[in-house]
């Protein structure tokens, strides 16, 4: 359906044409006009791919690649650098924290993204009927994405606080005690898994309302002919017409949970005791702390190869599953 | 092309009247801007900006041009800064920061000042001086030089029938115990004796671990994993998970918050906490930290300016002006009164400090020493092994005997890289 599909077949057939004909030359008027039809076409979009590629090439490419070759060397963050090889990726196989880092990341991964995306959905499916006051609940529910994620870490902070924070104050006092709250090397997680999914949800909830809204009505009343209602059909209608979205918001749900890093480095700092240390958090404190660029360049690149893992993945996944209408 | 004519002959003889009257002004009269960079983004920025300012009116030849950004923000630019020929003339870092700086070239020795004449090292906080040595020379000026003291909340002491602050650290333990009110899973009204911050803050740990003849280097090899240190960590971690003196886990900001609520007895920190003690209505005074059997010991603190190692002959004038300027009788008088440190000049009278008795409280701290001298893996250690550690066994994942020893050898690793 798409424009490369169909200029595949002819490009083919011309191929073939031309090799039937054998040494006879071919016309040569539509040769030309084709192939400057074709050279003008590719410069338009060479044009517009232009500006887009350009910032592309020099904030993320270059950065990318400049970081991989400086994951090979002893760079610390200023002067001269040693090639050292593969010394590095060495160091991070052996190093613990490193493994701990990402285990907290996967583990945080796990919880959060399919939790995050669950709850988005539910909320995009009941906004999206007729409810009182239901662009207030969407603007409310969408804010935090809009905020500064480490101010609001400050303020979820103070709330948790097992000894001065109001959240926990209120919560014992209806006899819910948090006990040490964010201090506590068990619930240090949870609390900032929970910040996270509390800032994810508006966007993702905006992006399933975009997607419900584009299911085209004629679909959904033949259903509703058809006797589906409820649950059914959610199951049998919407969530396979959904699937583009789904598979959108799951990736960058994914990628978002890959990159935490804000609420940890305000709420906890990555502790008690690294329990809450990221991948990106450890980044952060090699590169920046101890100043060893080299070896935090070589973190980034596992992270780098674990998303990409991740995310190629997932687009194999829901490419079979891809619905148009 | 007229006007260019006159405006070149107007700017010729601008220049000619200007050089004649200038006398010993030499070159140009445009006076040289410098940056200066530093971290005092608390309730003390007031006082620094004032300063500056005072010194950018006080004379026409410099320019202080000043950037005051959160310690980490700084932390995250000031060396790609360097890198790129786009460093600060002069910035302020923590002197534990120095040995760092210096190896990587981008400061440079100031000693010429001191024999200049223009600034006395004898009159300066000799602990600065020392922490901002490296191969032999001088690279810093003192900015600000203070130990840590022990905060004691009258009221409570009050009410638990005590009158005077601790003289001895067992004294404090016991004080602690006797200020704690405290029932599991009240943690919102609970009172501790003796909040102790184990990251985020002063280092009061390692005071704690000094007193009673532990440490963390402190020595060839690190003492960390040493016996006296398993003793230490053991007496106090006692104190916090049996007696509850302090909650586990505490953060600087936390602890400093717990003060103020006036749910702490007690509280090692610096001077800049107490103005927020104060508009929080503490009845709180101020003591030395208490010697433990093994001595007296507090935290030494202490930021210093340095000199951009690109910085130009006339930059580095300019900056000469300005470090002379800050460490003057009278600007020092004014950083001790206004913000509670002590001034850096011995030669300040104590009566001229009498209106912040912060300040004058702070100037008669015992003991006071650095945590983690000289070590340029001071934040790898401190980050890495130093306070995950204090974190696990006050959390009971593990007792000091089982945890500190290996915590010894991975800073000796540390150490040896």
């Amino acid at each position: 359906m798409s424009a490369p599909q169909r200029l595949l077949p002819r490009r083919s057939e011309r191929t073939i044409t031309a090799t039937l004909a054998g040494p006879r030359p071919v016309p040569r008027v539509r040769v030309l006009r084709r192939s400057s039809i074709q050279r003008r076409r590719t410069r338009t979009a060479a044009a517009f791919l232009a500006p887009a590629s350009l910032v592309l090439g020099v904030f993320v490419l270059y950065p990318m690649l400049d970081a991989l070759r400086a994951s090979f060397t002893d760079a610390r963050i200023i002067g001269p650098a040693d090639w050292v090889g593969l010394a590095n990726y060495a160091e991070l196989l052996a190093d613990d924290r490193f493994w701990n880092a990402l285990w907290n990341t996967a583990l945080y991964a796990v919880v959060t993204a399919p939790l995050s995306v669950a709850i988005a959905l539910g909320l995009a499916l009941m906004l999206n009927r007729a409810v009182p006051a239901r662009l207030l609940f969407r603007a409310i529910i969408f804010f935090p994405f809009v905020t500064s994620l480490s101010l609001v870490s400050i303020a979820w902070a103070f709330l948790f606080d097992p000894q001065v924070g109001t959240a926990a104050a209120w919560l014992s006092q209806v006899g819910l005690p948090i006990g040490n709250g964010i201090n506590d090397p068990q619930w240090a997680m949870p609390a900032v898994m929970l910040v996270g999914i509390w800032r994810n949800i508006g966007f993702f909830m905006v992006m399933f309302l975009a997607g419900l809204q584009s299911i085209p009505r004629e679909l959904k009343e033949a259903a509703a002919v058809d006797g589906a209602a409820g649950f059914r059909h959610f199951r049998t209608m919407t969530w396979p017409l959904l699937a583009n979205t789904t598979m959108f918001v799951v990736v960058i749900a994914a990628i978002f949970a890959f990159q935490a890093f804000d609420q940890m480095y305000v709420m906890t700092g990555g502790g008690p005791f690294f329990s809450t240390e990221t991948l990106v958090m450890y980044i952060y404190d090699t590169g920046f702390e101890q100043y060893r660029t080299g070896y935090a360049s070589a973190v980034s690149w596992a992270l780098v190869l674990v998303v990409l893992t991740i995310s190629i993945g997932q687009l194999w996944y829901f490419r079979k599953r891809a619905v148009q209408y | 092309m007229r006007t260019r004519i006159l405006a070149l002959t107007t700017a010729a003889a601008l220049t000619a009247a200007l050089t004649s009257c200038g006398g010993t002004e030499a070159g140009s009269d445009e006076p040289v801007t410098i940056s200066f960079w530093n971290t005092y983004t608390a309730s003390n920025r007031p006082t620094v900006e004032k300063i500056v300012d005072d010194f950018n009116a006080s004379q026409s030849a410099v320019v202080v041009e000043m950037t005051i950004q959160p310690g980490d923000v700084q932390a995250q630019k000031l060396l790609p800064a360097y890198s790129a020929g786009e460093g600060p003339t002069i910035a302020a870092i923590d002197a534990s920061q120095v040995p760092e700086f210096a190896s990587l070239g981008v400061i440079q020795p100031v000693d010429d000042l001191y024999e200049s004449g223009k600034l006395d090292a004898s009159q300066l906080p000799e602990a600065s001086l020392a922490a901002t040595e490296y191969e032999g020379a001088q690279y810093g000026v003192p900015m600000m030089a203070t130990p840590t003291m022990l905060y004691y909340n009258k009221s409570l002491f009050e009410q638990a029938g005590l009158s005077e602050p601790p003289s001895t650290m067992d004294e404090l333990a016991e004080y602690a115990k006797q200020l704690t009110q405290y029932a599991p899973g009240a943690e919102a009204t609970n009172v501790h004796g003796f909040a102790i911050a184990d990251s985020a803050a002063p280092p009061v740990w390692a005071a704690l671990l000094w007193s009673r003849g532990g440490g963390v280097v402190d020595g060839d090899p690190a003492t960390f994993g040493d016996p006296a240190t398993v003793e230490a960590m053991g007496y106090w971690n006692d104190l916090i998970q049996v007696d509850h003196i302090s909650p586990v886990g505490l953060g600087g900001v936390e602890a400093d918050a717990l003060f103020a609520a006036g749910r702490a007895g007690m509280l090692i920190n610096g001077p800049w906490a107490s103005a927020g003690f104060t508009e929080a209505g503490v009845d709180y005074g101020v003591a030395p930290v208490p010697a433990g059997p093994a001595g007296q010991f507090t935290i030494a603190i202490s930021s210093n300016m340095h000199l951009n190692a690109e910085a130009t002959e006339e930059e580095a004038a300019a900056a000469y002006d300005f470090f002379a300027h800050w460490n003057s009788e009278e600007q020092q008088t004014t950083w001790a009164t206004s913000t509670g440190f002590p001034p850096n000049l011995t030669t300040i009278d104590e009566a001229a400090l009498a209106e912040n008795p912060t300040s004058l409280a702070f100037s008669k701290a015992v003991g006071a020493r650095f945590y983690l001298q000289g070590l340029q893996q001071a934040a790898a250690i401190d980050s890495g092994v130093v306070i995950p550690t204090i974190q696990r066994v006050t959390n009971g994942e593990g007792t000091p005997q089982e945890l500190l020893p290996a915590a010894g050898a991975q800073i000796e690793e540390l150490l040896s890289e």
